[in-house]
């Protein structure tokens, strides 16, 4: 668009460059009045001192070997390096599953809308001109043109291949960068294997997605479940948490049962996304026993702890805090109480003092045989914790909306759960995801508390700890491992928060 | 005021048993009190509707016309009386009222549309949910509704990118697609620039042709005259007045009917 804006006026007026261009715009900006001048004189001597020693430490006098050395550390932790292939294979499924959803609703925007006879294809209001039997004259004869609007979709949606990658470096660029510091970082292949394997499995899922017909996806959905369901067969899949062998293995007996039963279902009623839905979810299970079966969780470390943490905690805080939101709104007394006090007490609570809590102090009350392991109560203080705040946020989101879209629910007949579900939460949710987001924001960043309190070796405690050890010792080392920490959160919390933007700009189309 | 209140109760029910339409009742109020803390918003309310009748309800804000064809489906509760739609009780069962919203249609002030779905979705979601339509056949019936009602261009759409006379009628046509017995009008074309309420109306007068049992409270005194088998006039939460079209703009009864119409003709 701002291309195609652009090309006439360099045609047309010649004499602007850029240059006198600039200058102009410098003039009435930076150098308007005599103190304009001043001001933007010293902020430049300012800036340009602060960028003068930030290249010196990050290019001169920093000495990242400490960050090259122990990158595993920072990474991993400690998990056992023989397991590694388990998170790597999780990153690839995932990065696949992703690549598919996206290239599937590509599929279905850009496919051209069904057209029910005459209807659709005059952009004119029939009850003008006595409409209907012109209408259907017209499609007799002619294909219909499209609509303005129909149009502007077609070229909003039409963009290039390349376009659409510059779309996505723009939208990227903190996570893009980031990943390739890493790399550069990297002594040994393997990052750049598994770095490379993810954008293969993203790609390779997009053009399944995107290009592979209906049926033919439906059947790969399929072989996934059952894939899914012959994994929770071959493993003893929550013996990890304590479960005896035996109730575990009934357990994956009957998910693969239910797995079984629903793929069959699916495919017999055709449902594309319920399918991938569904294939998302056994996944991530399967998925989560893939990781956890052989090491457990308390192994874990570095940053693939942190956002590990983070994952599942959001994806549990988020239900969780639904359901109070809604059960504090209820009209019944008892539930009401409950949701209310849960609310209150969490959010009047610190986060590090539960942490401490549930890592200490629950010994004093729970005998230990029953207690779960550190990183089970780490994810439950997490979820508890931050379900509070997304209830409130709910909340603040459900109460937004207009009555009159209840009641219109009601008059059409809707029981209250199908209104909730169907009219007042996609509503209220969309309205809330900023605040929400930044909800989970601040959780992915809180996950650095575990070190503290529980004493895991987490991204923030492992880049102290290898100031502590080796060569590094004594060095006081800790001013090139912090900001490298501080970097890579930044790295996540900007994209998530990015796509936060994003997601709401999308879900925002139509209710202009 | 007592007195000629008294009276007026009187003669009102008489008035309002005398239903149009086919003869059969189709909506009986008897003695339908509302109220809001203090506040009595409908004091006594008797009213019975025919079948394919078309009743408007006029009369001063406040007057409780909104409220009383809001507890015909139970979005507000009434405290005392009966409310009978179409055989069925308004009682305190669910599922008697669930059976009253499906037979009953309702087109608000403000639309109420649901802005994060198309048209199409906003029109066959109740069939879709309630009446448990499969999703072709809701879209056919949907496609239907919005052709009768003169935007099936409009079926992909979202709500936001419609004029509100637009709006107005994909409500109609949500309604409608759960092929209720009565469709209830809360002034439908108060929200409405004034370009655009003809286009309602119209929509509504063909509803009220093909034989739709309807109430509709609104201010638009020739549609009232055209359409309505009668005409309901309310004031401080009581009927004062009921007739025909033409006994009511040309010779109505109360003076507090008189002073309402010459206010507002």
């Amino acid at each position: 668009m701002t291309a195609i804006a652009r090309a006439p006026t360099a045609v047309v007026v010649p004499v602007p460059g850029p240059v006198p261009r600039a200058l102009t715009w410098g003039r009435r900006n930076l150098f308007r009045t005599p103190i304009d001048g001043m001001v933007t004189i010293v902020a430049t001597v300012i800036a340009a001192y602060i960028g003068y020693r930030l290249f010196q430490f990050v290019f001169v006098t920093g000495r990242w070997d400490v960050v090259r050395v122990n990158l595993s550390l920072f990474l991993v932790g400690r998990f056992e390096r023989n397991e590694l292939w388990r998170p790597v294979v999780a990153v690839l499924a995932v990065a696949g599953y992703i690549g598919v959803w996206t290239g599937y609703s590509r599929t279905r925007t850009t496919a051209p809308i069904p057209a029910t006879g005459a209807v659709i294809a005059n952009p004119e209001n029939p009850t003008t001109l006595g409409g209907g039997a012109a209408v259907i004259g017209a499609v007799a004869q002619e294909p219909p043109p499209p609509s303005a609007d129909e149009a502007s979709e077609v070229d909003d949606e039409g963009a290039t291949p390349v376009e659409r990658a510059v779309d996505m470096l723009g939208r990227l660029w903190p996570l893009i960068a980031g990943v390739l510091l890493l790399l550069s970082l990297a002594t040994t292949g393997t990052p750049w294997l598994v770095a490379g394997g993810t954008v293969l499995a993203a790609g390779g899922g997009y053009l399944l997605g995107r290009f592979v017909p209906t049926r033919a996806l439906l059947v790969v959905a399929t072989l996934g479940l059952i894939v899914a369901a012959a994994y929770f067969l071959w493993v003893d899949p929550f013996n990890w948490l304590g479960v005896p062998s035996s109730v575990g293995k009934a357990l994956g007996v009957i998910a693969a049962a239910a797995v079984a039963a629903t793929a069959a279902g699916l495919a017999f009623v055709r449902r594309i996304p319920a399918a991938l839905v569904g294939v998302g979810l056994f996944g991530s299970l399967a998925l989560l026993i893939l990781l956890t079966n052989a090491v457990g969780w308390d192994d874990w470390g570095g940053l693939m702890m942190n956002i590990f943490l983070a994952v599942i905690s959001i994806g549990l805080c988020f239900p969780l805090g639904v359901l109070l939101a809604l059960g504090r709104r209820s009209k019944m007394p008892l539930i009401r109480i409950v949701c209310t006090a849960y609310i209150e007490l969490f959010r009047g609570v610190p986060l590090y003092v539960l942490l401490l809590m549930a890592g200490i102090a629950l010994g004093f009350f729970v005998p230990s045989s029953i207690t779960p392991g550190l990183v089970t109560r780490a994810i439950a203080v997490f979820t508890l914790f931050t379900a509070a705040y997304v209830a409130e946020i709910v909340r603040g989101g459900l109460q937004s909306l207009p009555r009159g879209q209840t009641e219109a629910a009601q008059a059409l007949g809707l029981s209250a759960v199908r209104t909730t579900f169907f009219i007042v939460l996609p509503q209220a949710l969309r309205n809330v995801i900023p605040a929400m987001v930044g909800q989970f924001i601040s959780l992915f960043k809180d996950t650095t508390l575990v070190g503290g309190a529980l004493g895991f070796l987490d991204l923030l405690a492992g880049s102290q700890a290898a100031t502590r050890q080796g060569d590094f010792r004594g060095q006081g080392l800790l001013g090139e491992t912090i900001p490298f920490v501080m970097l890579l959160f930044w790295v996540g919390s900007i994209t998530m928060s990015r796509e936060s933007q994003r997601l709401e700009r999308k879900l925002g189309v139509g209710t202009r | 005021m007592s007195d000629r209140d008294q009276n007026t109760d009187v003669e009102v029910f008489a008035d309002a048993t005398q239903m149009g339409g086919s003869g059969e009742v189709m909506i009986e109020l008897s003695g339908v009190v509302k109220r809001f803390g203090k506040f009595t918003a409908l004091q006594n309310i008797n009213l019975s509707v025919g079948r394919q009748e078309v009743v408007v309800v006029i009369g001063p804000s406040g007057s409780g016309k909104s409220t009383m064809i809001r507890c015909i489906n139970r979005l507000e509760e009434h405290d005392a009386g009966r409310i009978v739609v179409d055989g069925t009780e308004l009682t305190n069962d669910l599922r008697n009222i669930t059976e009253i919203r499906r037979e009953t249609g309702m087109v608000f002030q403000q639309f109420n549309l649901f802005p994060h779905l198309t048209v199409m979705d906003n029109v066959t979601l109740a069939p879709r949910q309630v009446r448990h339509t499969p999703k072709k056949e809701a879209e056919r019936l949907g496609m239907e509704m919005l052709e009768q009602v003169r935007i099936p261009e409009q079926a992909r759409k979202y709500p936001g990118q419609l004029s509100g006379g637009q709006q107005q009628r994909v409500a109609i046509a949500r309604a409608l697609a759960m092929k209720p017995k009565v469709m209830l009008f809360d002034e439908p074309t108060s929200a409405l620039d004034p370009e655009m309420i003809n286009e309602v109306l119209d929509t509504m007068k063909d509803l009220a042709r093909e034989g739709m049992t309807m109430i509709v409270v609104t201010h638009e005194m020739g549609f009232a005259k055209e359409v309505a088998d009668r005409v309901v006039f309310m004031a401080d939460g009581q009927i004062v007045e009921v007739g025909t079209p033409e006994h009511f703009f040309k010779d109505p009864t109360e003076d507090r009917t008189k002073l309402f119409l010459s206010q507002i003709l």
